[in-house]
């Protein structure tokens, strides 16, 4: 075991991933200079990234910012035979490329009768509570979600993002990596050797009897900070699921913990409507009802668009706070509140 | 030129041909065909 940041742990998953099989290809903003350090140790933008000393040009390439060409150039590489990792830096970027997204990789392999697949690994980093603006700070992942053939990873820790990411690069369906920038200096032990995680494999971070909390990518260490603190301050214990993926979501683990605890908080640091926690939500309504103890809430940013003023936006997400104020009302089974209702911050 | 023609043409009239005479698929293979892998969208259903 070696500790490792996130960012590190998605550049040793990229380097395995490129050695264990020459179909892997990188591409995408920047690359060849390893701006962000996943592909390469090199530190400037004027020298050659390591990745691209180790594996050529022909394997990892800058592209122009052009996300549509970037991401059709991967869709149609992969149906012919290559299992591109496309680096499309901000998440916000995807919107720039969302015909190729939504018409043309999750619907090839549909169309064509299941005659095609598509092995592409698209990398996108959610640049949020960085003073980025509107324009760079989205968590876009739900409305991902809602595109059938398409699977929509979120890892939170670096363990998680290693595993991941190599199970991206062997699914042979397109996969969205939607990387909380916050998380990416967060340091775990993380296992050298080639490992994967499964997909739709959700992992309890901390168990817990009277209150279910699922926590989705840059959420995750808040609920367990929220955790810690209503264990030492009211006695509460809180159980702490990150689902890990969203397409496919393991409900049942979800539902499982539900049914032991009879209460639900799920934050995430996407906006409120329609987010992964409403979808969450409504699944436990539909399934595990009969559990519940009190209502179900959410912990999530929201709609609204990101400022760039810094104390302005560190309003709009969840904190360890806002999460430990949730635990205590759904475990004292109070009324939801008129600003829960409003969606402002619960 | 005019041997591809031919031979595209019958291509397609054999498709048409083996379509009319197909039944009409079951309503599960709406269902087929999104992800290579056939995991459930809602285990739970």
């Amino acid at each position: 075991m070696t500790m490792m940041t996130y960012i590190a742990a998605i550049g040793a998953a990229q380097r395995e991933a490129m050695l264990a099989d020459e179909r892997v290809i990188i591409f995408g903003e920047d690359v060849e200079a390893n701006v962000y350090g996943t592909t390469g140790g090199s530190k400037t933008r004027a020298e050659k990234g390591d990745f691209v000393e180790e594996f050529g040009r022909h394997r990892v390439r800058n592209t122009p910012i052009a996300e549509e060409a970037m991401v059709g150039t991967a869709i149609g590489a992969a149906m012919t035979g290559l299992r591109p990792i496309v680096d499309l830096s901000y998440s916000n970027f995807l919107y720039m490329a969302m015909d190729q997204f939504v018409n043309q990789a999750a619907k090839n392999r549909y169309m064509f009768g299941g005659q095609s697949s598509i092995p592409v690994v698209f990398r996108s980093a959610m640049f949020y509570s960085l003073n980025t603006a509107a324009h760079h700070s989205d968590r876009p992942y739900p409305m991902f979600m809602g595109v059938p053939g398409l699977k929509i990873v979120v890892p939170a820790s670096a363990s998680d993002a290693k595993g991941l990411l190599r199970t991206a690069v062997d699914s042979n369906d397109p996969v969205l990596i939607f990387e909380a920038v916050p998380l990416w200096g967060l340091k775990e032990e993380v296992d050298e050797n080639e490992y994967r995680i499964p997909f739709g494999v959700a992992r309890v971070r901390r168990e817990g009897s009277d209150v279910t909390v699922v926590a989705i990518s840059g959420c995750v260490p808040l609920a367990l900070a929220a955790a810690e603190q209503v264990s030492t301050d009211r006695g509460i214990s809180a159980e702490v699921i990150d689902p890990r993926t969203l397409v496919p979501l393991d409900i049942k683990t979800i539902i499982e913990s539900v049914r032991r605890t009879g209460r639900l908080i799920i934050t995430e640091p996407a906006h409120r409507t329609c987010g992964a926690g409403a979808e969450i939500a409504a699944l436990v309504a539909e399934h595990a009802f009969d559990a519940l103890r009190a209502p179900v809430l959410r912990v999530t940013a929201p709609d609204m668009q990101v400022p760039f003023s810094p104390v302005l936006e560190a309003e709009l997400y969840p904190t360890a706070e806002k999460i430990a104020a949730a635990i205590t009302r759904v475990c004292s089974n109070m009324p939801v509140s008129s600003e829960s209702a409003k969606g402002a911050v619960l | 030129m005019v041997a591809m023609e031919a031979e595209i043409a019958k291509e397609v009239d054999d498709a048409v041909k083996f379509s009319n005479a197909s039944p009409y698929p079951e309503a599960k293979a709406a269902f087929e065909d999104l992800y290579t892998d056939a995991y459930e969208m809602e285990s739970v259903q």
